[in-house]
């Protein structure tokens, strides 16, 4: 696990996130949000809601979440659930909370 | 004998080739072809603002009737205008024909008004350029030109008549008048062993889908594509020009959710699709085998996709082999899961529509237009970030009614297509959903709209600023720019003013602008969270 690209996300988490799409209510899900974080440029995650479009580095949003954060596939698929799933007003913190213990576990 | 200029035999070409509708923007350079269009009975000359927006109704033109857009522009200013939708239309694969003035050959280097090396300029931007030297081949060159936009992978042409060669005259028994080509020429299809390997990748297959791209369209295949999809049952999804190619309320068509289709499959039937930007460069994680079929030998394993079979053929004729081909698919389950995962994207569109956000959700904005809409409306998307929700939000049920801006990536040119939709379409509604920075590039086509009584609808989407680039442009009164084009304007800024004031629009008869506001880009753009804003 990158720790210290962890913490960044966790430090810098936006006031709002997104449900289910990267960057369509004009901000992100977690997951654009931490591929943004680690290196992503928004053109990559913008034409495409699901995915990363990049020749070289492209494919599935929770992939390359896992690649890039060294995180289990199957926590970062339920770390996209927990996203969707809470509603808006209280996304971030439950978001948040995830993160804490991803990095407490560490 | 009958005597006849340059101009007259450019009208005459044009009619040839079966030409209505002529885009373009005045100039001394053209005039004699000017005219001799606007005098005709059978044809409509069509005078916009600005030449790009010739270039992009032109572009319309062929979106919305499957055949090749014409624009006339001047010399060299004219041209240079022209360049970036000539770009778009080369990117998207649209063909148009751009017919131009240029300054005498005698005057070159002597500083003539109006002199460039327009054939050199226009070169990156056509797939074929050519320059007439002498008026008997005047309506050869022209039939060229349509040719040339129309073989293979269509695109955009660029045929040049000077001004002393077009105001001369010659009789015109000395011209020899060229062959035209069958508007729908077609071409072959696959070599019988490709659709045997095709039939079998497909029948093994537990995930199969078809992808139907602008080559659909193109090819005139709509018939074939809805034949095969019916036998196989084979699920669809429609990308581009081809949108709408099969609607979207077909059983098997998922056209809305191609991301979801295309990463769940496990081999992909790709047809007249490009493999670029807007379909993920064609790399789908549970890709195991990607048949291809492309009139352009090009585009078959682009971007160094694994193909299994790649078929350089006509989408027709190909669509017609695999049909015959391949048998009703068992694919039950992978369509039962594609239907839920559909109904829950439904479920969640319904609950954005009932969103009560002020400023306005913008989901909420296009949902609330699409239940307006009539199954032959055509709603022209343009812009960035307000794209994501026009993409999701609108179905396509008939071709040529969602032309959209291309991989080239330029934005304000959808009211060109906009103009060309209600001109190939009288009487059907036309939609013209803007980003607020878009709406600046061309907005003075609202006057050509006026000036030819096209009731074009402009709704800006008014997220405040340029969405990509963290940059505000604050509220701007468009809407009060709708009287000076002989029509309503409206500002909405709470979600109960949006029906009322889209009905408003929609049945003014007049063109309108009903100006959104909607949550400011500035507020919420990622990129301001991870650091200052960019230089």
């Amino acid at each position: 696990m990158d720790l210290e690209l962890l913490r960044r996300v966790r430090a810098s988490l936006p006031p709002t996130l997104n449900a289910g799409l990267l960057m369509g209510e004009g901000g992100c899900c977690i997951l654009g949000w931490m591929l943004l974080v680690a290196g992503f440029h928004e053109i990559t995650i913008f034409g495409n809601t699901i995915g990363v479009v990049d020749p070289a580095r492209g494919g599935p949003a929770t992939h390359l979440v896992a690649e890039a954060y060294g995180v289990p596939l199957a926590d970062v698929e339920a770390l996209a659930q927990l996203n969707d799933a809470t509603p808006s007003a209280t996304r971030v913190g439950a978001v948040a909370g995830r993160l804490d213990e991803w990095l407490v576990g560490a | 004998m009958t005597v006849v200029n340059g101009g007259q035999l450019v009208c005459q070409a044009l009619r040839r080739e079966g030409v209505t509708h002529v885009f373009g923007l005045g100039g001394g350079h053209i005039n004699p072809t000017w005219w001799a269009i606007q005098a005709a009975p059978d044809m409509t000359l069509v005078d916009v603002r600005h030449e790009a927006a010739a270039t992009y109704a032109a572009e319309g033109w062929a979106l919305a009737t499957r055949q090749p857009g014409v624009c006339l522009v001047t010399a060299a200013p004219g041209i240079t205008n022209t360049i970036t939708g000539l770009a778009n239309a080369l990117s998207s694969g649209t063909p148009l024909v751009c017919i131009a003035g240029a300054a005498t050959l005698r005057g070159q280097d002597s500083g003539e008004v109006e002199s460039l090396e327009q054939l050199e300029v226009v070169r990156p931007v056509t797939k074929w350029a050519r320059r007439v030297y002498h008026l008997e081949r005047l309506p050869e060159y022209v039939a060229m030109a349509f040719r040339a936009a129309r073989a293979g992978k269509p695109g955009p042409v660029y045929l040049e008549i000077a001004i002393d060669l077009i105001h001369s005259s010659i009789d015109d028994a000395a011209v020899t008048q060229p062959s035209l080509l069958p508007s729908q020429a077609g071409g072959g299809g696959a070599a019988p062993a490709l659709i045997d390997q095709a039939t079998a990748l497909l029948q093994a297959a537990q995930r199969p889908a078809l992808v139907a791209g602008s080559g659909v369209w193109w090819a005139d295949a709509d018939e074939e594509l809805r034949a095969f999809v019916d036998r196989t049952g084979i699920p669809v999804v429609t990308r581009q020009a081809g949108r709408g190619t099969i609607p979207d309320d077909h059983p098997r068509c998922f056209g809305q959710d191609w991301q979801n289709v295309c990463y769940q499959a496990d081999v992909l039937c790709c047809v007249g699709k490009q493999l670029d930007y807007f379909f993920g460069y064609g790399r789908f994680p549970n890709l195991e085998h990607l048949i291809q079929v492309d009139v352009n030998p090009l585009e078959i394993g682009r971007n160094r996709v694994p193909v299994s079979v790649g078929i350089v053929g006509d989408a027709k004729a190909t669509l017609r082999q695999l049909t015959d081909a391949v048998p009703p698919l068992t694919i039950d389950p992978w369509v039962a899961h594609l239907e839920e995962q559909a109904a829950t994207i439904a479920a969640r569109q319904a609950d954005m529509a009932k969103a009560e956000d002020v400023p306005i959700h913008p989901m909420r904005l296009c949902l609330e237009l699409r239940d307006l809409l009539e199954r032959d409306a055509t709603v022209v998307a343009d812009g960035a970030f307000n794209m994501i929700w026009t993409r999701a939000a609108f179905p396509a049920y008939q071709p040529g009614c969602q032309p959209s801006m291309s991989n080239f990536g330029n934005i304000g040119g959808g009211i060109g297509y906009a103009l060309a939709a209600a001109l190939a379409r009288p009487g059907s509604q036309v939609v013209w959903l803007v980003g607020d920075g878009s709406f600046g590039f061309h907005t003075m086509e609202l006057d050509t709209a006026a000036r030819f009584g096209l009731p074009i609808v402009a709704v800006v989407m008014n997220n405040r600023g340029w969405s990509g680039q963290w940059v505000p442009l604050g509220v701007r009164h468009y809407e009060r720019l709708a009287p000076g084009f002989d029509g309503g304007g409206e500002l909405i800024e709470r979600p109960e003013q949006i029906r009322p004031a889209l009905e408003r629009a929609l049945g003014a008869g007049t063109p309108s602008i009903v100006n959104a506001l909607l949550a400011p880009a500035a507020e919420y753009f990622p990129g301001r969270y991870l650091g200052p804003p960019r230089p």
